[in-house]
């Protein structure tokens, strides 16, 4: 039996509470030993056993402590990653990596011998996984157009970091992050990027609206997300051996924050089918594999444990953030931006 | 009395939008056809006199309009010979193949006093009246997303005329027009277009895929079409403050609408959409109207020349990989 790593989980907000702790807790190996949150009530009653502190220097310098969990608001990402790297922990930060690529590639050059990941935990969305299979196993032969999107209706401007000012902030930064690195999972880098992000809603001063064309030699890919779509849209797909259309977002958000636990029977299953349209216009239905966010923190164990390769590694994430920011270029100059040659 | 129209070009559109809806509408006689598919005419439309140049029905003085439904670059010289001799005129889409082109034949019908309109027929489709009705009743609220799609699945590019390279080929220039038409009369004018086109399947020499950002002030405006897709029945996906409408079934064009849309609502519900009916033979019959001076001419010049710019921008923004803004003249904008 191997010793179980123990993780500490600096925030608890919504990352935190419902993504995070309740995944953590669900990984055998790892032990939820201490959340830094100011929600000390919340906490204890949610996870009896898990130590609370207020400040995160007391569980940076706890040798007990093997792994930090950053899931704390965007513009603190950089300097709580930096100080448990320092410290000798490994660490796992909520997507987006940090508020700036410099700053993501800042911490990749200090990430030395200590393991590096960012929360892309969208990989193992069930529709995900199922386009990726789909795609692998070229049911779909030679894709032509994949539209992801990630709609929300949201009319009202709410008074929290997400919508506010700032580096970061709104929905391309924190929605876009996820569609970028399923994009690239499945096509690799795009040669270039072409991208509208808008602030729509009245009173919004963030990004409320994107629509983001990534270009390869013949596929394009469009990646888009409105906060004032009462439809749930979610990918399709078109290739020469048919379309995937999938409708409605990976239901285990909804069901971590119900409290039905990674783990429990039914978690991650969708009883909604997709369609596969076939090129002589027949079509039928595609059962969605089970999402799986806990096989984040087990690939997570598994190579603090030497055992496999990191799933989401550093590297992979500072592709994203660069994206973020070539689209944010692109948005700003109404050009499209050149990604590799 | 009828009016006498001659047809020119009897290929898919000019057999199945053109001389068939004129040869169903009351008071229009389908008298000539320009073609040299004379067996096929004589079996569609006996009796119907089939012409191998188009000079012919421009110096029959009992012809008074003229259907062009050729290829694009044929749209001008054809337009400019039949409104010298005095006609009325149709002309598919695009009006031609450059706005300057469009400008002169405006100048031109002008002073001819004679009716010049092109074929903006999706005005008249069953889902885009339905869409009209909903947004005019307040059904869906103020709009702040639209997304039109003419999708298909022709992997083999088939050897015609607009797949190859040249001025007014391509899809971009084929349905392109119906859904900027369709855009301008929802929206108005756009600030910029962003537009994508590339070729997609081996072989092909014109745009077969185009994607376009409208960007207006409140909305933005998708436009996109891939002959990749398998799915090809999306048409509409419109946001408003009230609702969402999703759209499936590309040829509405005539009669109730087999399969209107679904309305969504932030409570999660939805239901059937208003169903639309259309009647290919209304554009037609409008033009009738316009010239016997019953009715307003169904698409003005004015409208068909702001299609051909959001055309010529599309084409600006997809070579130089940017956005372009459209510049209106003030009596222009809406």
């Amino acid at each position: 039996m191997l010793d179980a790593v123990h993780v500490a989980l600096i925030g608890y907000g919504l990352a935190g509470r419902v993504f995070h702790a309740p995944l953590i807790a669900a990984t055998e190996g790892l032990r939820l030993a201490a959340v830094v949150s100011r929600r000390a009530g919340e906490i204890v009653a949610a996870w009896p056993g898990t130590r609370v502190a207020a400040d995160a220097d007391a569980v940076l310098a706890d040798p007990a402590i093997d792994l930090i969990v950053v899931a704390t608001p965007n513009d603190s990402h950089f300097d709580l990653a930096a100080r448990a790297l320092a410290a000798g922990k490994h660490v796992v930060i909520d997507k987006p990596f940090a508020c700036t690529a410099a700053e993501a590639r800042a911490l990749s050059g200090k990430a030395s011998g200590r393991i590096l990941s960012v929360f892309h935990n969208r990989r193992w969305d069930g529709d995900f996984l199922t386009l990726k299979r789909l795609i692998r196993q070229g049911a779909l032969g030679a894709v032509a157009e994949v539209e992801s999107r990630f709609d929300h209706y949201r009319p009202t401007v709410r008074d929290r970091w997400r919508e506010r000012a700032g580096p970061a902030t709104g929905i391309w930064h924190d929605l876009g992050s996820h569609l970028l690195d399923q994009a690239v999972q499945l096509f690799g880098l795009p040669l270039a990027i072409a991208a509208d992000l808008a602030a729509r809603r009245p009173g919004a001063v963030t990004v409320d609206y994107f629509r983001v064309v990534l270009r390869y030699e013949t596929l394009r890919v469009v990646l888009a997300g409105d906060a004032l779509a009462h439809t749930a849209m979610r990918f399709t797909a078109h290739g020469s051996g048919g379309s995937f259309i999938k409708y409605g977002l990976d239901p285990q958000e909804g069901m971590l924050a119900a409290g039905i636990k990674p783990g429990d029977a039914g978690f991650g299953c969708e009883t909604a089918l997709a369609r596969l349209v076939l090129p002589d216009g027949g079509e039928r239905a595609v059962a969605v594999a089970s999402g799986n966010y806990r096989a984040y923190y087990q690939n997570v164990r598994d190579a603090l444990r030497g055992v496999a390769p990191l799933a989401v590694t550093a590297g992979e994430a500072l592709t994203v953030m660069d994206l973020l920011e070539a689209g944010e270029q692109s948005a700003r100059c109404r050009r499209e931006v050149t990604v590799r040659t | 009395m009828s009016l006498n129209v001659a047809v020119i070009g009897y290929g898919y559109g000019g057999r199945v939008f053109h001389a068939g809806p004129v040869a169903r509408t009351d008071g229009l006689r389908l008298a000539a056809i320009v073609s040299s598919r004379a067996g096929e005419i004589a079996r569609d439309h006996p009796g119907v006199a089939v012409v191998a140049d188009p000079g012919a029905v421009f110096d029959d003085p009992a012809i008074d309009l003229i259907a062009i439904s050729t290829p694009n670059v044929t749209h001008f010289p054809l337009c400019a010979a039949a409104l010298a001799a005095g006609k009325h005129v149709v002309v598919d889409k695009p009006f031609s193949v450059n706005s300057g082109q469009a400008r002169e034949l405006k100048r031109r019908a002008t002073a001819a006093g004679r009716l010049l309109t092109v074929f903006h027929n999706f005005r008249w489709y069953a889902d885009f009246l339905a869409l009209q009705t909903m947004i005019a009743d307040g059904t869906l609220g103020d709009i702040h997303y639209f997304e039109s799609h003419f999708d298909r699945f022709t992997p083999e590019v088939p050897d015609a005329w607009r797949e190859q390279p040249g001025p007014g080929a391509g899809t971009w220039w084929d349905l392109g027009p119906h859904l900027i038409d369709q855009a301008l009369l929802l929206f108005g004018r756009p600030s910029a277009i962003w537009c994508e086109q590339t070729i997609q399947r081996p072989g092909g020499g014109a745009t077969d895929f185009f994607h376009a950002m409208l960007t207006y002030e409140n909305a933005r405006v998708v436009l996109t079409s891939c002959f990749l897709a398998p799915e090809q029945e999306l048409r509409f996906v419109v946001h408003g403050a009230k609702a969402s409408l999703t759209k499936y079934g590309i040829d509405t064009r005539d009669g109730a609408d087999p399969r209107p849309g679904t309305l969504h609502f932030a409570d999660g519900t939805s239901r059937r959409a208003p169903q639309g009916v259309a009647d290919d033979r209304a554009f037609f019959a409008a033009v009738r109207d316009a010239i016997l001076g019953r009715g307003p001419q169904p698409v003005t010049l004015d409208e068909a020349i702001a299609v051909m710019d959001v055309l010529e921008a599309g084409d600006k923004s997809a070579a130089e990989r940017r956005e372009v803004g459209l510049c209106w003249t003030p009596s222009m904008s809406r």
